[in-house]
């Protein structure tokens, strides 16, 4: 251990720093200014004492860590920490409805003999898509039995495969899912990367629920041997998935609420835009109706922008909100009055 | 104060390797390490994250700083609130540890061969509940 002051004072461009750690601050820029401002020279500081100094660019595990600091940090300085507290209930939500969803559409779509002889199949399945479901039953299965980690890489290849399709039915000239079915179960999916570590009594309990389910929607219209057959057939299946997100995130969240814990409110937050995406085909219809005619896919794609920045919106005015409050209760804190009666004069802020 | 839910154990863990002395973001990340055998190797993003909460939970504050080597080192120490958390934290964890040691002892005894007849209902505490009951351990 050493006394002697610092040679000059900190400085992001100071020319003697060396590249590794110029790229550890470039990438601190993900924090606040002002907190950065007091913590930087530690937080590098301990990551350069971790890292072998050969090393010239940071790990990718620690560029994920610092980002991850960095929208910790934010969020605490808005009070809206329970965002990220949330991120595990919506992924098991979010999990569990593509469980079910792809229950049906394996089932009932891909190993159908579609109506249409002529039509170009992958051997015993309609279409390549018939990979992506069959990854998210195994996911979804083997959840409640898994370590988190483990769900969470299983659920990460199988979002990848999903993003891979198209180019590979491109590439090998084999039929695939419309991009209608495939945006949103991508961004369900990637909502499914928050997963807790450990599977909780909530997977436990929506695991043999969603599996059900998915069985019971899969056989529920054989007699109607025409309908759901077909991708193109399938739109208000993925609304009725979408909505039965959307409510059994709100059922959640007033148990939640009842305890006092903002965790369900967020996670129907975060949902929303999955839920939104779910919906967008009945929903373009609604909005860019026009006679003897369905949307065009500019209609499509402009509803699910709308979707994305209405989904979008919610959360930002959430954290307005939040910040708001939290902004309020800190200026009572300094003026020494409680927060909560607006009265008593308290000595230490309360946890 | 003292927190009223069980903490998660990377923060029993910070709390742990703070309990003898004041010590810097390395030092922290390290005695973790050394504390779990090596199974919890905290990031410094996350380090910090968790420094920041337990300092505005009044568990830990900031002791002094140092230069090292040309680097801000900053040694965080328990304060009186986070020593009592970590006490009441231990006590529960130790209540938890003598619970499920004194159940592992009867189902030894239990299983132990005697060698005479076996034991009647009412000379021998059961050792688990009836199923009717539908408590959980």
């Amino acid at each position: 251990m050493s006394d002697q002051p610092p040679a000059a004072t900190p400085d992001p461009a100071d020319a003697a720093q060396t590249p590794l750690e110029r790229r550890y601050r470039r990438l601190l820029r993900v924090y606040p200014a002002p907190y950065r401002a007091d913590r930087a020279d530690e937080i590098v500081g301990t990551y350069l004492d971790l890292v072998d100094p050969r090393r010239r660019w940071p790990s990718p595990g620690d560029a994920l860590d610092v980002l991850r600091g960095g929208i910790h940090e934010r969020l605490r300085g808005y009070g809206a920490l329970g965002l990220l507290a949330a991120l595990p209930l919506a992924a098991s939500l979010a999990l569990h409805t593509l469980l079910a969803l792809s229950a049906f559409l394996l089932v009932r779509v891909e190993l159908a003999t579609p109506p249409v002889p002529e039509l170009p199949t992958v051997g015993p399945v309609q279409t390549l898509g018939a990979v992506v479901w069959l990854g998210w039953l195994v996911v979804g299965l083997s959840a409640p039995l898994l370590p988190g980690r483990w769900t969470r890489r299983a659920a990460l290849a199988v979002v990848l495969l999903t993003l891979a399709l198209p180019a590979a039915a491109g590439l090998t000239g084999q039929p695939r899912p419309p991009l209608l079915v495939l945006v949103p179960t991508t961004a369900l999916g990637l909502v499914t990367l928050a997963l807790p570590a450990e599977p909780g009594r909530l997977t436990r309990i929506l695991t043999p629920l969603a599996a059900g389910v998915g069985a019971v929607a899969s056989g529920a219209w054989w007699d109607d041997a025409d309908r759901y057959l077909m991708y193109h057939s399938t739109p208000e299946v993925l609304a009725a998935a979408g909505e039965l997100l959307v409510a059994l995130a709100v059922a959640v969240a007033l148990r939640y609420t009842v305890n006092g814990d903002d965790r369900g409110l967020w996670a129907t937050l975060l949902l929303a835009v999955p839920a939104g995406l779910l919906t967008v085909q009945p929903l373009t219809k609604h909005l860019w109706a026009h006679p003897g005619g369905s949307p065009s896919w500019g209609a499509y794609a402009g509803t699910s922008v709308l979707v994305v920045l209405a989904g979008g919106l919610l959360l930002a005015a959430m954290i307005a909100s939040r910040a708001a409050r939290h902004r309020a209760v800190r200026r009572r804190l300094a003026s020494g009055v409680c927060p909560t009666c607006g009265h008593r004069p308290v000595d230490e802020p309360a946890g | 104060m003292a927190p009223s839910t069980p903490l998660r154990e990377p923060t029993f863990l910070i709390l742990t390797a703070l309990a003898r002395e004041p010590l810097h973001g390395y030092g922290i990340i390290s005695e973790v390490a050394a504390l779990s055998d090596g199974r919890l190797s905290l990031r410094p993003g996350t380090l910090y994250g968790a420094l920041d909460r337990l300092t505005d939970d009044g568990l830990v504050e900031p002791d002094h700083e140092e230069i090292v080597d040309g680097r801000l080192r900053r040694y965080y120490r328990l304060t009186e609130a986070g020593s009592a958390a970590l006490a009441a934290e231990t006590e529960r964890l130790r209540r938890n540890v003598e619970a499920a040691s004194l159940r592992l002892r009867d189902r030894a005894e239990k299983a132990a061969p005697t060698g005479g007849p076996e034991p009647r209902g009412g000379l021998v505490r059961p050792a688990r509940r009836p199923r009717i009951a539908g408590g959980t351990a």
